[in-house]
């Protein structure tokens, strides 16, 4: 029976592709490696991963020519962003890969089920969209430190249509408590247009995100080195807007020593 | 008789209007302006000039006091820093748009409004900028009325209007003096009391773009809440036209607050 250690997970933005891979990650209870392969210099589900998973080696792309020179130890898992196509992919090792599709629960036949060898529902009523018409905008945050009242003012108002109409947003932030969470959102609701003065009415079901504070230690002293950073996936994005409100934000060094202070003082 | 008690105006000179036409149609006899006519919103000039084409007497609010004095807004309004950049750049535009004869109006405003038995003050009796939410502790509530002398207190501030009843308070004072044990009690039972918030006409926290204000008879003491519906789509696009910060017209179509908001009912303003 073929049991391949690469494992290579696709499907469109928020489908769920991360957390099945954090499912198997949890299930198996072993050490593991993982690549999102399209996150670039953003790897923000691979933090997030490591964080819950702190046994999980995190690849690079560089990483990946070793793949046909070597034998995989562990178990590899290669998620493919919605940008990479994966009937283009070529990858040393990829004929024996596992193919895994997680798509929006109730879909039927799309590109992934033609892909995949095994077709996995995931999150329920997300709909399938041509991606490509999106604007997609990152950016890092590592080294800031954010108000968490601030942090959430600008959360509801990305997630509410303030700066375009979002499908996706996740992200990573560090705190002025020093603890680091995980935000992601999906739009579960139908695609709709940018929430505007033209379009006063609330959405009929309000938008959603998951909150998760990372296993991690609190971060008491300066600026934090770990990664951090946000990804928004919508329409008609006003990416300065979203810069400048992000910015508007952070703590300058001031407040963050101020708060480090009272904390180490606390914890002592 | 009817009076329309009117609040935190905020340069929003369409909502104003509106609210205007509706007191007209609801046949109020006189007008009281709580304060706040300037601050967030594009037509600060505009607002100022048609409260003094009508005369209505005004009290001076936090915002007013801001512009004249110089200072920015308390800091236990701003729920966040982001909340307080945003204060500060509303402030700094309203700052250099304002005309010196509007200024000098803001400046010789009362602190506070007397008619008969009620009283008007824009946040409290003891400061512009003390917020009296509908949830704060009904001792502190009422000695902020029974400090005026009134029997019912207008007051504006939060954005959010309500009517509040104190009554059957009882409250006790036990005065001990010198060095002796002995100590005078005197007991009574407050009278009923009110406090009327007039919410907001230009700058609405109830999730609404829509204008708030009071009407009060004082025949029947009867207190009725308006929500004037205006064309809040005008003023959103008078604030990019203007150069106040987008995202106010989207806060403002939304019915949020543009930066500060008072969430601790028992937070007692020092400044």
């Amino acid at each position: 029976m073929r049991s391949p250690l690469l494992t290579l997970v696709a499907g469109p933005p928020g489908s769920g592709k991360t957390t099945w891979i954090a499912q198997q990650l949890k299930a198996a209870g072993k050490s593991a490696a993982y690549l999102n392969l399209g996150a670039g210099t953003m790897p923000l589900d691979g933090t997030y991963l490591a964080a819950e998973f702190p046994g999980l080696s995190l690849w690079d792309e560089a990483d990946l020519i070793s793949l046909g020179s070597a034998e995989l130890t562990q178990p590899l898992y290669l998620e493919l962003a919605f940008q990479v196509d994966p009937f283009a992919l070529s990858l040393p090792g990829m004929s024996a890969a596992r193919r895994v599709a997680v798509v929006p629960l109730g879909a039927m036949q799309t590109e992934w089920h033609d892909w995949a060898e095994e077709v996995v529902a995931g999150a329920a009523g997300l709909p399938m969209v041509e991606t490509q018409s999106f604007d997609l905008w990152r950016s890092p945050l590592t080294g800031q430190v954010l108000d968490p009242a601030s942090l959430d003012t600008f959360w509801f108002e990305l997630t509410h249509g303030a700066y375009g109409a979002i499908l996706r947003a996740k992200g990573i932030f560090d705190v002025a408590d020093g603890r680091a969470f995980h935000f992601s959102f999906v739009n579960h609701a139908a695609v709709t247009p940018a929430i505007s003065p033209d379009s006063p009415s609330p959405p009929a079901e309000p938008p959603k995100t998951d909150y998760t504070e990372l296993n991690l230690p609190r971060w008491l002293e300066g600026r934090p080195t770990r990664f951090s950073g946000i990804e928004v996936l919508g329409i008609g994005l006003d990416q300065s807007a979203i810069a400048q409100t992000l910015k508007d934000c952070c703590l300058d060094d001031r407040a963050i020593a101020y708060y480090q202070q009272q904390l180490r003082a606390s914890l002592d | 008789m009817k009076l329309a008690v009117i609040s935190c105006i905020h340069g929003n000179y369409e909502a104003l209007n509106a609210v205007l036409s509706d007191i007209d149609q609801q046949k109020a006899d006189q007008i009281y302006c709580l304060g706040d006519l300037v601050g967030y919103g594009p037509h600060p000039n505009a607002v100022v000039e048609m409260i003094r084409s009508l005369d209505i007497p005004t009290c001076q609010g936090c915002w007013d006091e801001d512009i004249v004095e110089g200072l920015n807004s308390c800091e236990c309004s701003y729920p966040s820093v982001l909340a307080e950049k945003r204060g500060r750049l509303a402030h700094e535009w309203t700052q250099q748009t304002l005309h010196p004869e509007v200024r000098e109006y803001l400046a010789q405003l009362p602190l506070s409004l007397r008619y008969e038995t009620l009283c008007f003050v824009h946040g409290s009796p003891h400061s512009q900028h003390e917020y009296l939410l509908p949830e704060m502790d009904a001792f502190v509530a009422l000695e902020r009325v029974l400090a005026t002398g009134a029997d019912v207190l207008f007051c504006g501030h939060t954005h959010l209007p309500y009517v509040r009843q104190l009554e059957s308070g009882q409250l006790q004072i036990r005065v001990q003096s010198g060095d002796t044990d002995s100590a005078k009690t005197t007991e009574f039972t407050a009278p009923l009391r009110r406090i009327v918030n007039a919410g907001s006409v230009g700058e609405p926290r109830h999730g609404r773009p829509n204008a708030t204000y009071v009407i009060y008879d004082t025949d029947t003491a009867q207190v009725t809440l308006r929500e004037v519906e205006y064309d809040y789509r005008k003023t959103c696009a008078d604030i990019v036209a203007k150069g106040l910060p987008p995202i106010f017209a989207w806060r403002l179509a939304h019915g949020l607050e543009f930066a500060e908001r008072a969430d601790d009912p028992t937070h007692v303003c020092e400044r």
